[in-house]
């Protein structure tokens, strides 16, 4: 995993996060915006600036790619790199789970 | 038709944004600006909630277009990349940017725009001082010296404003 990019995205903000998450599956700007609001029961409502700015810059350092288009909506999903760095940051997230529910509960 | 004028800067967004939002619950809508955003030319509505974003974009995509449209946000164009977004709500108030990196990212792009300007500026002002000193002249070299003056001081409190946004936005990130 190239290092640049671990220093840049890890640890990921939560938007940066659940927009990775979305694209394990192909899909457009806009549902991802419906995606993360019903996966996080509303609590997220993603930004269409901040979607837009966020996929250009995973496109452009390769975290995700375009899969076709749906209805001319260009369809993303997650590349081998953008995989691989949702991994890590799961890693990052269990840790922090794990920790909290041991030092809170454990003791 | 109702014209009015409004100066507004770059990092002063929000109350441009708040204004807007108040004129509009308060029956007028805008129907287009001029003069680079600075003539708001409205009209009568109903008064409705409705929020209003800038932003800025070197480049209107397709992708850009299809994604505010999908969302349900109307486009004005203000020029040179600045654009107004209208969205009507009920609720909760909708934020076109609901994380400070975009608006980061934004102001990074101004910051570097403001900083060749400048210079390209200061190559224009080397150039008239040079000018003025081999061709020395009371008159040209006051005027030299207030003009410089005048356009360093509004690049600086630019750069300045820009600066201090970055940074107030990325310690809230």
């Amino acid at each position: 995993m190239n290092e640049k990019l671990n220093k840049t995205y890890l640890p990921m903000s939560e938007s940066g996060y659940y927009i990775l998450l979305s694209l394990y599956e192909p899909m457009h700007g806009y549902g991802i915006i419906l995606h993360v609001k019903e996966i996080t029961k509303g609590r997220i409502r993603l930004g269409a600036g901040t979607i837009y700015g966020t996929l250009t810059k995973f496109e452009k350092d390769n975290l995700i790619e375009t899969a076709g288009e749906e209805d001319r909506r260009k369809l993303y999903k997650l590349t081998e790199t953008g995989r691989q760095l949702l991994k890590q940051e799961l890693e990052r997230i269990d840790e922090l789970y794990l920790n909290g529910h041991e030092i809170l509960e454990g003791r | 038709m109702i014209k009015v004028f409004k100066w507004w800067w770059a990092w002063g967004y929000e109350e441009i944004e708040d204004w807007l939002e108040r004129m509009e619950a308060g029956g007028l809508r805008l129907v287009e600006t001029r003069f680079s955003g600075v003539y708001f030319h409205f009209e009568k509505c109903i008064p409705t909630k409705a929020r209003y974003c800038t932003d800025y974009q070197t480049k209107l995509t397709p992708e850009y277009m299809t994604l505010i449209s999908d969302d349900c946000w109307k486009l004005y164009q203000i020029g040179a990349g600045w654009y107004i977004l209208r969205k009507e709500y009920q609720d909760e108030r909708p934020n076109l940017y609901n994380n400070f990196e975009g608006l980061i990212s934004r102001n990074k792009t101004l910051l570097t725009w403001m900083i060749a300007l400048l210079f390209i500026e200061l190559l224009i002002i080397s150039t008239m001082i040079w000018d003025t000193y081999k061709f020395p002249n009371n008159s040209k070299l006051a005027v030299t010296g207030i003009v410089s003056s005048l356009i360093l001081a509004l690049f600086a409190f630019c750069i300045t404003n820009l600066a201090m946004q970055i940074s107030k936005f990325s310690k809230k990130e």
